[in-house]
């Protein structure tokens, strides 16, 4: 079967090594090609710059946008990969303002975290560059910093030793003014001295008092008395003054008795006896201060040398200070000194393009494409191929309806039948999945009517280029093979070398996907999907004009098919045709005659005996069924060359049954 | 003669891969007539029924189908340009049925029906014309798959028939069927040319087609070496008898050298275990032959004379040829 039809011999040998060269041409490397990064900045600064130049590479290419919105859009659009958005005036920065966001579409499930590692690898190096040069103005500055601290440490030390001197010093004046005595005698009764002298003077006081006292009775009784010399015609005067006297008498006499005079006294003398003793005292002190007043001269002395010591140190001091200045300043002078930042100089992060729920929605689109795809190519080929191997095609072909009407009922049933499964597909899935579809159905419906047009129209077209089943269906799955294998499903269209990629590009599984991501993930509208609708059309037209010429030609080669299958030749009452050989015989064309005319002498050998036995018989009918499989795939001009033989073998064969 | 003609071969030639299967090649199929193709397998039967009804292009020449003109006269068209309007009179069977065998009988004769515009009323008058016609009717609403060869065969030719055609095209109608399946199928194919449909098949069963057919053509090469009607064939292709000798030991080949003498001898083949002596005045051939035997010691089992059969004429025309 397979040596007879060249379009089947073609299909099974070529269709694997179409693939596998498809495959090759399209993916052998080892990198990426044509990465396309979108970047904006309402302010470029230098340090913005500086990352793009980072980025562009050979493989990527950054082109400035107009606006964050263009750059994010052009990414939802597929024309970029990624976009970066670096803030106004891009600075290393503490700032929450300052930073860089990557736009990355997640829905590209195997491209967007390439991408995204590989664009925040490429913006990672160069912020680690601006750490390093960060942490470098530290090391330099901490460098600096040990050379100051080792310049002044020589004073440090100096400080030091001289402070170890002064110590010294300290101790000597500290140790001679030890040695000052500075006791006195603590048994000077100052308190009992106070309290003498207290006493004696209250003594004194009350004394005097009394004496005062005494006086003025005195005086009033010398008064009196004064009085009574006046009177003194009156005997009873002189009495009177006689008992005056006498009463300044006991008072004097009671005034010379008197305890407290003597207590005063007492004190007095105690007091004197203190006195001489604090005398003693006294003189002690004066010796100690004279000593003192030695000691004082020596401190003085050395305070001299020690003032001067400090003076020196004061000196040695202003330089560390001096250094310690410099320290501030210099360390004052770097201006990231926050570890966060120094650690991570920008801010970076990845902001999806769209922000979905679940994996289910970015695969969605594709899933939608492999689904019109392979039923629409799968379904209208085998349509056609059963309308083809049918037993009524010969009546159809002869019918007065047109071929094409037959290939019309095979594409509207096989667009029925897609368009009826996809709408399954979307219902359930937007019931049943956190996917949101039905919102845009009629877009995607219409995307996927033209879509399945297209891949109906391919499916009739193989299904009318193969002869059977099988080979059409391998030809079908090796056609969606390829085109799945240059879509990006599988492999990222991004490995491909440009040159392939911008074929992919045209590639109808890829603009299908294109148009239902857009309308899915991003709810596009008609005017953002125009230019792959555009070419979708335009395949569609190509497709359909090509259909319906060809079907001519298809007929035809129907009509000769058919005319093949039914020469007649019989096989002990059986149509060969029907009847599949038991092995394949593989001759070489040039040598198949030669083969056959062999078998025919063989089968002759076995018939023509006088007495043909059933082993003959069995050998025979070998041989025919051999002769059978060999001259069927004979050219007709061969085959009547030797068709009288075999007639006469099979006439054997049958009279002998 | 000629305004009777139906549908003309002229010069016709095709070529399929290159290889010449039919040769400029000239017939006339008449109205109303049962014409039969005869002719070894790979002879261009097939091809030339294929070729009258346009499945292939000629290399060269063309087939012309009668046709009325609005004016109701009655031209000569190419089968090829007239297409579609040529199509929608002929019915045609090929040697494996051809419908739809997960149909069922009406379905397959509804569907076939479909192509030709027929209003209801006359597709189901004609599908039920044709269920009794072809004893069928019991078995309408059978799935096709599940009849029988002569069922099958029968439902086939129905199909065919579906349009009412005037040319009625059938090759190798009795292929797979026993001989009960085949007597019927002849008197079917000879009722329905009664009626006035023209019939041209085409089979190898030479011998059934001389009791049915107006004329025959033998085919061999792509070429028509005869055409005639079976009794002009057995004519002019063999005038005489055939003299059939069966004798023990049959030492065939001394017999054979022996008669060849004879002038009345045309030819002389050995079938199986029999002598066949075509001549062309058998008593004198058989006179001579009785000596011979005796001469050469054969002992005789069987000896007859007889006028030659279609079968036999076809051979010897298509061993000449």
């Amino acid at each position: 079967m397979l040596l007879r039809s060249k379009t089947s011999s073609l299909i099974v040998i070529l269709g694997p090594l179409l693939i596998i060269f498809l495959v090759g041409i399209a993916f052998d490397n080892t990198g990426y090609h044509n990465i396309k990064i979108a970047a904006y900045s309402p302010i470029y600064s230098d340090l913005a710059d500086s990352y793009i130049t980072r980025l562009s590479s050979q493989s990527y290419r950054v082109f400035k946008t107009e606006s964050e919105l263009v750059c994010v859009d052009a990414v939802k659009k597929g024309t970029y990969h990624a976009c970066i958005v670096f803030s106004s005036d891009l600075v290393v920065s503490k700032d929450l303002e300052s930073e860089i966001k990557i736009y990355i579409d997640n829905s590209k499930l195997n491209i967007a975290w390439i991408i995204k590692d590989t664009v925040f690898e490429k913006i990672d190096d160069k912020s680690k560059e601006i750490s390093k040069s960060l942490s470098d103005v530290l090391l330099t500055t901490f460098d600096e910093i040990k050379k100051e601290v080792d310049l002044r440490k020589k004073s440090v030390v100096d400080l030091t030793t001289k402070n170890d001197v002064l110590i010294g010093q300290v101790d000597s004046v500290s140790s001679k003014i030890e040695n000052i005595k500075m006791s006195y005698n603590d048994s000077v009764p100052i308190s009992q001295i106070s309290s003498g002298v207290s006493s004696a003077l209250s003594g004194f006081n009350s004394y005097k008092s009394k004496v005062d006292d005494l006086l003025n009775d005195l005086e009033s009784e010398l008064e009196k008395i004064g009085g009574y010399l006046s009177d003194l015609n009156c005997s009873s005067s002189l009495t009177t003054i006689q008992s005056s006297i006498v009463s300044a008498k006991e008072i004097i006499s009671q005034s010379s008795n008197d305890s407290d005079f003597d207590k005063a006294k007492g004190s007095v003398e105690r007091l004197d006896s203190y006195i001489d003793s604090i005398s003693n005292e006294i003189s002690s002190i004066k010796t100690q201060i004279v000593a003192l007043e030695n000691s004082k001269k020596d401190a003085k002395s050395e305070s001299q040398s020690m003032k001067q010591g400090l003076l020196d140190q004061l000196g040695k001091i202003v330089e560390v200070q001096k250094g310690l200045n410099n320290i501030e300043t210099r360390i004052s002078n770097i201006q990231i000194k926050d570890s966060d930042v120094i650690s991570d100089p920008i801010r970076t992060s990845v902001v999806p393009v769209v922000v979905e729920s679940t994996h289910l929605t970015y695969l969605f689109p594709t899933l939608l494409v492999l689904i019109i795809m392979f039923v629409s190519l799968l379904v209208s080929s085998t349509l056609v191929q059963m309308e083809k191997t049918s037993n009524a095609h010969f009546r159809n072909l002869i019918s007065p309806t047109k071929t094409i009407f037959f290939n019309a009922g095979a594409f509207f049933v096989t667009l029925l039948i897609v368009m009826i499964q996809l709408l399954i597909i979307l219902v359930i899935t937007d019931l049943s999945f956190d996917t949101a579809i039905l919102h845009n159905i009629l877009f995607i419906l219409l995307v996927s009517l033209v879509s399945s047009t297209f891949f109906v129209l391919l499916g009739i077209l193989l299904g009318s280029i193969f002869n059977s089943e099988e080979t059409s269906l391998l030809g079908t799955l090796v056609l969606g093979l390829a085109l799945l294998m240059v879509s990006g499903t599988i492999l990222p269209l991004e490995y491909m070398p440009i040159s392939v990629r911008a074929v992919a590009d045209f590639n109808p599984f890829v603009l299908t996907y294109q148009m239902l991501r857009d309308i899915i993930l991003f709810r596009a509208g008609f005017e953002v999907i125009s230019s792959e609708m555009s070419y979708m059309l335009l395949y569609v037209l190509v497709l359909g004009i090509t259909v319906f010429f060809m079907h001519n030609v298809f007929e035809k080669r129907s009509m000769k098919l058919h005319q093949r299958i039914h020469i007649p030749f019989k096989v002990l009452g059986k149509n060969i045709s029907d009847k599949k050989p038991k092995r394949s015989v593989f001759i070489k064309q040039s040598k198949q005659y030669t083969y056959l005319k062999e078998l025919v002498l063989d089968a002759k050998k076995m018939l023509v005996k006088d007495n043909v036995n059933s082993e003959d018989l069995k050998k025979a009918k070998k041989f025919y069924l051999k002769i059978i499989e060999v001259y069927d795939m004979l050219p007709v001009t061969d085959r009547k060359k030797i068709f009288s033989e075999i007639e006469f073998i099979h006439k054997e064969i049958s009279k002998h049954k | 003669m000629e305004d009777n003609v139906i549908l003309k071969a002229k010069e016709l030639s095709v070529e399929i891969d290159g290889a010449l299967i039919l040769e400029k090649m000239n017939l006339d199929v008449y109205s109303g007539e049962l014409l039969g193709i005869i002719g070894l397998s790979g002879s261009g039967k097939t091809t030339l029924l294929s070729s009258l009804i346009g499945v292939f292009e000629p290399l060269t020449g063309d087939v012309y189908f009668a046709h009325t003109t609005k004016d109701n006269r009655k031209i000569l068209k190419s089968v090829n340009r007239l297409k579609e309007a040529f199509r929608q009179k002929i019915g045609f069977s090929s040697q494996l049925p051809s419908f739809y065998s997960n149909l069922t009988v009406v379905e397959n004769l509804k569907f076939f029906a479909s192509f030709y515009n027929l209003d209801k009323y006359t597709r189901d008058e004609r599908i039920k014309i044709l269920l009794d016609l072809f004893d069928l009717y019991l078995f309408k609403d059978k799935i096709a798959d599940s009849l029988s060869g002569g069922m099958k065969r029968r439902l086939d030719i129905a199909c065919a028939m579906i349009n009412n055609p005037k040319i009625l095209i059938l090759d190798e109608p009795t292929g797979d069927l026993d001989p009960i399946l085949k007597k019927q199928l002849w008197y079917l194919i000879k009722k329905i040319n009664e009626k006035g449909t023209t019939v041209i098949l085409a089979s190898h069963l030479v011998s059934d087609l001389e009791l049915l057919c107006d004329r025959i053509v033998i085919l061999a090469d792509g070429k028509v070496l005869k055409i005639g009607t079976p009794l002009e064939l057995k004519s002019s292709v063999l005038q005489g008898e055939k003299i059939i000798v069966e004798s023990i030991p049959g030492n065939y080949t001394s017999i054979s050298k022996e008669i060849e003498s004879n002038k009345g001898v045309l030819n002389i083949v050995t079938e199986g275990q029999r002598l066949v002596i075509y001549s062309k005045t058998g008593t004198n051939v058989l006179k001579d032959i009785l000596p011979i035997l005796e001469k050469l010691k054969e002992r005789v089992i069987e000896i007859s004379m007889s006028k030659p059969s279609l079968d036999e004429i076809f051979e010897n025309i298509v061993g000449k040829g």
